[in-house]
């Protein structure tokens, strides 16, 4: 990335929703696929559940970054809405301005975009919208990185990114090891020299393990050598000793993966923060932020700290940044 | 030589076959054969003489090999009297290599393969009148987990065993031990046969299955260190080794390590060489989309075994219990040492450079499909 770039993250906002789902409940709805011990001694305690559609909460969440920053919506010139599940993306029935399309236009159900929506519910007039799918759990992180980019071609004052998933009615909420979360987090980009400071993101996508369930012994295999060079890759990438890193900010999938890949890196399980999985359950792509914002509003951070942000989304994508507080 | 040989249908025992027929023409060999009745016992020796020469110029003059009907999981081996009776007038020279070597077979099996049957072996052999030598065939892995350098002379041991079939066979040891005071017995410890020295496979074994699941992407991690070794080698250097040593150099109450000694191949070694093989074939490891597996220590081995077997993933557990046969081996950070037969056989008989076997195992295994399809 341009080391001498002006965009920076200006600011955080994230919304779980209130209702706490434990992993006995979970299994009997018939919602985990391992056993509630198992994922207990994977470090998970409980799950978050949305009694609204994502697209509710990605607006909720937005709107309540944009005031907490005083941003005029009219400033923002670009929304990226970054959904895991297809489902998410989707403005979901009886939401919409009209009525369900019926009849000959059923199918125009089909295009019913939430990143406009939450334009026009919002009032981003002046933001070109995007939607961005099939990056699994990296997906807010690359949304940031894109956002960025086109911050630095264009001559934009503020952009918005949006992650908010919520798992279907029914649906299992273990996915390859890990008790999934709905939650929403929304990151806003400015040129603010105050902000956090993007200075590395890599990424490694594998498209052999574009089927999780068909090739998941040999994704199992390669989570963690894989994870491991890309680790490697950013530091190398951003010039910083391990030593640098004040914290690693994890997503938050199993604390056992984090166990075992902070042994494969040999960076120290302390440095890396796992307090949220266990209360918070694995918001798909919306952990990273979320972790962020807490270790800085927890003084866990300072200004001037490195950190680093990991990330694996299904697909196969990894996913490693570098932020300066 | 008049020569009683079990195991001929295995992996060493065929190419001792070949030896004995390229190097000792005047030898007459009985070789044991497993068969529910003399009609099958004379298809299977022509499938396998067929298999071991297929020119027919090359084969056996007829006469040098006399299949015998026999089992070693039956006392007395189920000889037919005068099998027995002929055995007993005839035979000098025996060699018992018959064994179940699957890694995986559950302990009471194995037992009864390995030590029940080489208890009916040398129930006949105590009944030949005109017995010379005897040579067992045993493996060097019955150190078990005992860490460090493994000689000639260790016999017993306290660790444990990374699978049943080495404690079987260290326990059959044992049993062997206790008859050399009675008869001339020398004992041979071979490394872990993995083809011919052209590459060509004719007994799949779990290293084969590891090489596959490596090769297909399956395997994340090897426990140990780089420099742990796996001492593998190939038939023909076993047979031609142990059968020089067994005419040339025999020891009655001697055990002969054949195997690579310090030249055993690094563990990082045989990754690398797997990763270069591999990446010939498969365009994933050529493009870098399947990476080599890491090296970690114990802890991190044990916490990532213990994590995916507590998965769904039925694989995953495959691959698991594959490694458990195998991987004590590499923590115990194990050399076998084969000095001793280096020094006495020279460069009459050497083994093959432990990576270009590899190799040419590899690219054997990927060519016919781990044996499913013949080249």
């Amino acid at each position: 990335m341009n080391p001498s770039s002006s965009i920076r993250i200006h600011g955080i906002h994230y919304t779980l929703p209130e209702r706490q789902v434990g992993l006995e409940q979970l299994s009997a709805e018939g919602r985990l696929v391992s056993t509630p011990e198992t994922m207990r001694d994977f470090g998970f305690g409980d799950c978050r559940v949305s009694h609204v559609p994502a697209t509710q909460l990605a607006s909720t969440t937005l709107k309540a970054l944009l005031e907490r920053h005083g941003v005029d919506p009219l400033e923002v010139g670009l929304l990226i809405n970054a959904s895991v599940l297809p489902t998410s993306s989707m403005v979901p029935r009886g939401e919409s301005l009209a009525e369900f399309p019926t009849g000959d236009n059923a199918h125009l159900g089909l295009f019913r975009f939430s990143s406009t929506r939450l334009q026009d519910e919002l009032g981003l007039s002046n933001a070109r919208t995007v939607g961005l799918s099939e990056l699994g759990c990296v997906s807010l992180s690359h949304a940031v990185w894109l956002a960025h980019a086109v911050m630095e071609m264009e001559d934009l004052k503020y952009a918005l990114c949006v992650n908010a998933d919520v798992f279907p009615d029914g649906i299992k909420r273990e996915v390859v090891y890990n008790v999934c979360s709905d939650s929403a987090c929304a990151v806003l980009l400015s040129r603010d020299p105050e902000g956090l400071r993007l200075k590395t993101y890599h990424t490694l996508t594998r498209g052999y393990y574009w089927d999780p369930d068909g090739h998941q012994n040999e994704l199992l295999a390669a989570y963690f050598p894989t994870g491991k060079r890309v680790l490697e890759k950013t530091f190398k990438a951003s010039g910083l000793a391990r030593e640098e890193i004040k914290l690693l900010i994890p997503h938050n999938v199993s604390l056992r993966s984090w166990e075992i890949l902070s042994k494969f890196t040999g960076i120290p399980l302390e440095k890396i923060y796992t307090e949220n999985i266990r209360p918070k359950g694995h918001s798909v792509a919306a952990d990273n932020w979320i972790n962020l914002k807490d270790v800085i509003d927890r003084g866990l951070v300072k200004k001037g700290d490195h950190v680093m942000m990991f990330s694996f989304g299904l697909g196969a994508h990894w996913g490693c940044s570098i932020v300066q507080i | 030589m008049h020569l009683f040989l079990t195991g001929v249908t295995g992996a060493v025992g065929m190419e001792m076959a070949r030896w004995i027929v390229r190097n000792t023409p005047k030898a007459r060999v009985y070789a044991l054969i497993r068969a529910p009745s003399p009609v099958v016992l004379k298809a299977r020796w022509s499938k396998l003489a067929a298999k071991l020469w297929p020119e027919a110029s090359a084969r056996p003059p007829e006469g040098q090999f006399i299949p015998v009907l026999g089992d070693i999981s039956q006392p007395g081996l189920g000889l037919s009297p005068e099998d027995a009776a002929r055995l007993a007038s005839e035979v000098t020279h025996v060699i018992h290599s018959a064994a179940n070597v699957e890694l995986d077979a559950p302990l009471p099996e194995a037992r009864a393969a390995n030590v029940d049957g080489t208890r009916h072996v040398f129930e006949v052999v105590r009944s030949l009148r005109r017995l010379e030598r005897v040579g067992y065939v045993s493996t060097l892995f019955v150190a078990g987990k005992r860490p460090g350098r493994f000689l000639e002379t260790d016999e017993v041991h306290a660790s444990d065993f990374v699978n049943p079939y080495e404690q079987s066979k260290y326990e059959a040891e044992h049993l062997v031990r206790g008859l050399m005071k009675q008869l001339p017995i020398a004992m041979y410890r071979l490394a872990y046969l993995i083809g011919r020295d052209d590459g060509e496979v004719t007994r799949y074994n779990s290293m084969h299955s590891l090489m596959r699941l490596f090769y297909q992407g399956h395997v994340g991690a090897f426990p140990g260190t780089p420099d742990s070794r796996m001492d593998l080698s190939s038939n023909d250097y076993a047979a031609a080794a142990l059968l020089t040593l067994f005419l040339q150099h025999y020891q009655p109450g001697r055990t002969f390590h054949i195997g690579n000694g310090d030249a055993g191949l690094r563990l990082q070694d045989f990754i690398d060489t797997m990763t270069e093989v591999s990446a010939e074939t498969e365009r994933r490891w050529a493009q870098g989309v399947f990476l080599p597996p890491d090296v970690v220590d114990e802890d991190t081995y044990t916490l990532l075994r213990r994590t995916l077997l507590q998965t769904q993933n039925k694989q995953s557990h495959e691959v698991i219990r594959l490694g458990d046969t195998m991987y004590g081996h590499l923590l115990a950070n194990q050399i076998f040492d084969a000095a001793p037969v280096h020094a006495l056989l020279g460069e009459r008989v050497k083994p093959p450079p432990a990576k270009q076997l590899l190799r040419d195992v590899l690219r054997h295994c990927v060519a016919t499909d781990w044996g499913r399809n013949r080249i």
